[in-house]
């Protein structure tokens, strides 16, 4: 029993260490997140921007487990294990960067 | 007593005799040589001719009904005594669709247009438009039909449509009613009602038709209309506008919240004038346009116009604010659900109020909020006080606060300006995104109406406020605010009522239409198509109610339940709906759905033209939740 108990937790630092932004992208939709913060992470009324995050894995993980003052939900680990929030970090990661808005002409 | 067999007119004439009808005020005035004057022999009027005279008299230009039997009389005054002008008849196909589209006109008019409604059922479809409309402090003037003489009713449906007490069932949300027994007694309340309606707090009135007393012939002499004259706006008590200048005088960082404050062009043009000799920031909540977005002054709100931050002011102003409480505190998600709050503002920071709203308080609907703890609270129409206010603020400021005043506004407008930038920058994130991210709706909206003369009728909390981010308001009748109550269904049929008012000024109005709103009441697209009502509509089509869904998350999340079930109830998929295919059923010309976002500038270009010719346009776009 011992054995398999750090079986598993070696095999989940593992996968933490891969994370699978195909994952990070199915429970970007299944667990809401685009609701609030977009598609692509925008931002918006309810969520803030998540595209270009200057956050750290770490410091991701924290504002999802304890969020500030704000109607963001808390994703505790019972909604999101820490390798699904790995996922989702990669996921968020790959949002492409924007185009500066003077390249845009009806941002000039 | 009538011979139903005939018709109405065939039978008045043939009843004749005795009827008089001295009108003050009768456009067509046939009444005034009928009657015992040509010995009982010439036609005689029915009362509804009379109610339309007073109605006429009070300036309403149009009158929205589905109809009903109950005011059968009115109704067909208006098309022949009348000759279906002024009021003109809309024919709509749900009285909420009525009462909104009366909401959305007359915050364009700045008065009220008539909706008629059966006493009972009418009434029971109408009323949720209704508080919207008294949320909002919105005049209306309803005209509700009802048989109180029991000996009158026929048959079944007129017994279930009548009622003891009409307006028991709205008068908790309107400002005040009656039910007239004579027509001498209708003049005076119509009157009074659409005083009351026209004093602020602008609110809804009620006045009701009693069947017999519109069919049957004028029994009464002398009948005379009351000249209207509208009461002066209530202005704030003297001494206490000039506390207020005083306070905001020496004050380090005042800043200034606006709510329903602007009445007017005029309101805004006040505002202005004392945010300038303030230098002081101007956080519009955007329930009506009070104060052009693009001035140094304005309050760059990000996306919550409503609940602006005022933590650094020493004095925050309230003019016709709502919801003051919840601008100076803050509830955490957990507490939202009824625990400790606490307060954002600055300790010492004093908080002044003027509003009429005071003067209108009821007790069961709890729209007045929660209770504001204001160091002065002035009763008074705000932007009828600011006269006053900006003279004494002017008298209250002293040469030594010249340089702290200039410094305050620059840091303002650098703020003002980073906040602009900001807001750029955000709105190029997901631009070629599938669905369309909201953002780039706004601007490609703004591209094809910006050199127009344009009015954007509907509220833009539910695309992230971006046309208030990326377009530059100025004039009043550019942005009108919102439903007011929060009840849903109000967008579409406000948006055609504010176009109707827009029409005759040739202005270009601009609907921004969510999905769930649309779907309550849809047939007031063949209202807009059958009235030649130019409006662009253009679908904010998210396909879910996405507030309740993250409402449902919220919740869920706190007890450690995932959010994956949230869209049951939520979304609105399987199937998707076909906003366009509806919108041409209902005889409107429409695209969609839109899911390019690259077709978007072109297809509004489209709808654009065709708004300018006359007629009503829906482009279906497919959309981000926010």
């Amino acid at each position: 029993m011992r054995i398999l108990f750090v079986c598993l937790v070696v095999a989940g630092a593992v996968r933490a260490q891969n994370p699978n932004a195909a994952n990070g992208k199915r429970l970007f939709e299944v667990k809401a997140c685009y609701e609030c913060h977009g598609w692509r992470g925008q931002g918006g009324l309810a969520g803030a921007r998540l595209a270009q995050t200057k956050l750290s894995l770490q410091a991701f993980r924290n504002v999802l487990r304890n969020p500030p003052p704000s109607n963001m939900p808390p994703y505790r680990t019972a909604i999101l294990t820490d390798q699904e929030v790995a996922d989702l970090f990669a996921y968020i990661q790959s949002f492409p960067a924007p185009e500066p808005p003077n390249r845009i002409p009806l941002l000039k | 007593m009538a011979n139903h067999a005939l018709g109405r007119r065939k039978f008045l004439k043939r009843a004749g005799a005795g009827a008089a009808a001295g009108l003050a005020m009768a456009p067509q005035s046939p009444a005034q040589s009928t009657g015992s004057a040509e010995g009982g022999t010439g036609p005689v009027k029915p009362g509804s001719d009379f109610m339309l005279d007073v109605i006429r008299s009070l300036g309403i230009e149009y009158c929205a009904a589905n109809p009903g039997s109950s005011f059968r009389g009115l109704h067909e005054s208006i098309l022949n005594y009348g000759g279906n002008q002024n009021p003109e008849l809309l024919t709509c196909l749900h009285e909420e669709s009525s009462a909104a589209m009366a909401h959305g006109y007359a915050k364009i008019e700045g008065k009220p247009m008539m909706i008629m409604v059966h006493g009972t059922v009418g009434l029971q479809h109408a009323s949720m438009a209704i508080y919207n409309a008294y949320c909002d402090r919105v005049p209306l003037l309803i005209v509700a039909g009802n048989i109180l003489d029991a000996n009158y009713r026929r048959g079944n449906a007129e017994w279930v449509h009548s009622v003891q007490d009409v307006a028991a069932m709205v008068r908790d949300y309107t400002k005040w009613d009656d039910s007239p027994v004579s027509l001498t007694h209708f003049a005076e309340s119509a009157v009074r009602a659409y005083k009351v309606s026209m004093t602020p707090p602008y609110e809804p009135v009620l006045l009701v038709a009693d069947g017999p007393l519109q069919e049957e012939p004028i029994p009464e002499q002398n009948l005379r209309i009351p000249k209207l004259v509208l009461a002066a706006p209530p202005q704030g008590e003297d001494g206490a506008v000039k506390e207020a200048a005083r306070m905001l005088a020496a004050a380090e960082n005042p800043v200034i919240v606006a709510g329903r404050m602007a009445r007017s062009q005029q309101g805004i043009a006040l505002l202005v004038e004392l945010a300038e000799l303030l230098q002081a920031r101007v956080q519009d909540q955007r329930l009506r346009m009070n104060f052009p977005t693009a001035h140094p002054l304005y309050g760059n709100p990000g996306v919550l116009p409503m609940n602006p931050n005022v933590s650094d002011a020493d004095v925050i102003l309230g003019l016709e604010a709502q919801d003051l409480w919840g601008v100076t505190h803050k509830m955490t998600p957990v507490n939202r659900f009824g625990m400790e709050t606490q307060s954002t503002v600055k300790p010492g920071a004093k908080i002044i109020t003027i509003s009429a709203v005071d003067l209108n308080h009821k007790s069961n609907y709890q729209d007045f909020g929660r209770y504001v703890e204001a160091d002065l609270a002035i009763t008074g129409d705000a932007e009828a006080t600011l006269p006053a206010l900006i003279e004494e603020v002017k008298r209250a400021l002293t040469s030594d606060r010249k340089n702290i005043i200039e410094e305050r506004g620059k840091r303002v407008a650098e703020s003002n300006e980073r906040a602009r930038k900001q807001h750029r920058e955000l709105a190029a994130i997901a631009w070629d995104a599938r669905p369309i991210s909201t953002a780039r709706l706004a601007a490609e909206i703004w591209a094809q109406v910006k050199n127009d003369d344009w009015s954007l009728v509907s509220w833009d909390r539910m695309m992230s406020a971006w046309p208030t981010r990326l377009w530059d308001f100025s004039k009043h009748y550019q942005f009108i605010g919102t439903h007011g109550g929060s009840g849903i269904g109000y967008g579409l049929p406000a948006a055609v009522g504010a176009a109707l008012a827009n029409k005759k000024r040739g202005r270009l109005t601009v609907n921004i239409q969510t999905d769930g709103d649309l779907c309550y009441a849809p047939g007031v697209l063949w209202t807009a198509a059958h009235h030649q009502i130019p409006l662009l509509n253009i679908m904010h089509n998210n396909r879910a109610y996405h507030e309740e869904r993250m409402y449902l998350a919220l919740l869920g999340a706190k007890y450690d339940r995932s959010p994956e079930k949230s869209d049951i109830g939520t979304a609105l998929k399987g199937p998707n709906i076909d906003y366009a295919s509806v919108a041409k059923g209902f005889g409107m010309y429409a695209e969609g759905p839109i899911e390019n976002p690259n077709d978007l500038g072109p297809a509004i270009k489209r709808a654009v033209e065709r708004v300018k010719k006359g007629e009503p346009v829906l482009l279906d776009v497919v959309t981000q939740p926010r």
